[in-house]
C-alpha cells in the first residue's frame, strides 16, 4: 500500500504541485494588497479610513500605503469641514485618490464674505452690464469654498429674454473667474469638473 | 530478438512520466505567457467587428494599422478613419468612433470598378445580402442601445402651444435638447415639465431655440 507515493516520479509531482499550490497562495495574497496614495490639503484636514469595525487607517497626504483590496468608508475629518462620508473601493486601477473636502456651511458664509469683492469685480469685469440687467441672488461659495453659485434674476423681467440664469464661477490659482456663460440651467456638459450635487442646488432644483 | 508491449511500457515508464509531467508544466506555462500576452495586447481596446465583401480586401486604419477582413479587431478608443480596398473594387474610407459608449462595427461591401469586378460581384450576390443583414441587425442593436441610454428620447418630442422640447443625437450616442418657449416662462415651465417627468436638465447638453441670452454679446 502506498507504493505509488515511494516512486521517484510521483513524488517529483507532488512536489511540484505543492510547489505550484504555494506559489499561487503566495502570490495571491501579495496581490491582494494594493499600493494607494491619498492626496488631499492637510491644512484642511484629514482622513479616516475604515473596513468593518475593526480596520482604521489615518493615511497621511501624499504618501503611498499598502491596503488590502476591497471596500472602505472614507471619513472626513476637520473642524470646518462637512462630515463626509464615502464608500470607496480599492482594486487593481486603483492608484491615487484626490480627496476633495467640503467645507461647513457655516465656514463657507465667513468665506464668502472675505471673497465677495474679488467675486464681484470679476463677473462685472467678465460681463460689464450684468448689475444693470440682474439682480445677484442666492450667492454663496460650495465645497472648498473654490465654487461660487448664483441666480441671476432678470431686473426687467418683461422681455423676451429676461430668463432667470445660473451663474456659477470657479477659482483657480487664487483668481475667480466665470468658466461658461450663464444659463437658464448648468449642465453636466457643460461643466464636468464640478460635483451634481453642487450644479442641482445652484440650479435651485426643488 | 522480440519483446512484448507490456515490456516496453515497463522500461520507459519513468522517463515517460518526467516527459509528460514537463511536457505539462511547459504547456501550462506557455498557455499563460500566451493569454497574458493577449490580454496586455488588449488592454484598454474596444472590439470592433469586421467583415468585408470581397471577403479578402484589405482594411486600413488611419493609423497605418492594418485590420482583419473578418472576425474582431481590438482598437484602442479614438476617433479614426478606415479604409477598404481592393483591386478593381472602389476603395471606400468612411469615420470609425471607437469608445466604450459607442457600438462600433465595420461592415463594408465594395462596389466592383472593373469588368471582372462587376461580375464578381453579380456572381456573390449572397455575400452582399449577408452584410446587408448585419448591419440592419447593428442598426436595430444601436437603436435599442441608443434609447435604453437616453430614455428621455421615448417622451421626445413635447409640442405644446407655448412650448416645445426636442433632441438631436451625436455620434457618441449622447443627444442635445432643444427647448423653445415663447417666453422666458415658458421655457422655464418646459424645464419643470422634463422634472416632473423625471428627467433632470442638469444632466443633459440644452440649446434653447428663441432665446438670445443677453450675457452671450458680452
Amino acid at each position: 500500500m502506498y507504493a505509488i507515493f515511494r516512486s521517484k516520479i510521483t513524488q517529483l509531482a507532488l512536489v511540484i504541485t505543492a510547489a505550484s499550490i504555494g506559489i499561487y497562495l503566495l502570490w495571491s495574497y501579495i496581490l491582494s494588497f494594493q499600493t494607494v496614495t491619498f492626496s488631499f490639503d492637510s491644512s484642511q484636514g484629514y482622513i479616516e479610513i475604515t473596513r468593518g469595525d475593526t480596520e482604521t487607517f489615518y493615511p497621511p497626504n501624499g504618501q503611498s500605503i499598502e491596503l488590502k483590496k476591497g471596500e472602505y468608508r472614507m471619513t472626513h475629518v476637520g473642524d470646518s469641514l462637512q462630515k463626509d462620508v464615502q464608500n470607496i473601493r480599492i482594486d487593481d486601477d486603483t492608484s491615487t485618490i484626490d480627496v476633495d473636502f467640503s467645507f461647513t456651511q457655516a465656514y463657507l458664509n465667513e468665506l464668502y464674505d472675505k471673497e465677495k469683492e474679488a467675486i464681484n469685480t470679476q463677473l462685472t469685469d467678465t460681463y460689464p452690464t450684468v448689475t444693470q440687467r440682474y439682480n445677484l441672488s442666492e450667492a454663496r461659495l460650495y465645497a472648498d469654498g473654490t465654487i461660487f453659485g448664483a441666480t441671476l434674476r432678470a431686473k426687467d423681467s418683461s422681455g423676451d429674454n429676461s430668463d432667470s440664469l445660473r451663474l456659477l464661477m470657479q477659482k483657480e490659482s487664487g483668481n475667480w473667474r466665470v468658466t461658461a456663460t450663464p444659463a437658464p440651467v448648468l449642465t453636466v456638459v457643460q461643466y464636468p469638473d464640478v460635483p451634481r450635487d453642487i450644479l442641482l442646488r445652484i440650479n435651485q432644483v426643488r | 530478438m522480440q519483446y512484448e508491449l507490456s515490456y516496453y511500457i515497463d522500461k520507459y515508464r519513468k522517463p515517460a512520466l518526467v516527459a509528460a509531467v514537463v511536457l505539462f508544466i511547459v504547456l501550462a506555462a506557455t498557455i499563460t505567457y500566451y493569454t497574458m500576452q493577449l490580454a496586455e495586447q488588449r488592454r484598454g481596446k474596444i472590439a470592433v467587428p469586421v467583415q468585408v465583401v470581397p471577403h479578402d480586401a484589405n482594411v486600413k486604419l488611419s493609423t497605418g494599422e492594418t485590420l482583419p477582413s473578418s472576425g474582431t479587431a481590438y482598437i484602442a478608443p479614438g476617433a479614426y478613419k478606415v479604409t477598404v480596398s481592393y483591386d478593381g473594387f472602389t476603395s471606400q474610407t468612411r469615420d470609425l468612433r471607437v469608445s466604450s459608449t459607442a457600438k462600433p462595427f465595420i461592415y463594408t461591401g465594395l462596389v466592383g470598378k472593373t469588368k471582372e469586378a462587376k461580375q464578381w460581384q453579380a456572381d456573390n450576390q449572397a455575400d452582399y445580402s449577408e452584410l446587408e443583414t448585419l448591419t440592419v441587425e447593428r442598426a436595430r442593436e444601436y437603436n435599442t442601445l441608443f434609447k435604453s441610454n437616453n430614455p428621455i428620447v421615448n417622451i421626445l418630442p413635447i409640442k405644446d402651444p407655448y412650448y416645445t422640447i426636442d433632441y438631436r443625437n451625436y455620434d457618441d450616442k449622447s443627444i442635445e435638447l432643444i427647448i423653445y418657449g415663447v417666453s422666458p416662462k415658458y421655457r422655464q415651465v418646459a424645464l419643470d415639465f422634463l422634472r416632473s417627468k423625471g428627467y433632470e436638465p442638469t444632466d443633459y447638453r440644452i440649446s434653447y431655440d428663441n432665446f438670445d441670452n443677453p450675457l452671450e454679446k458680452n
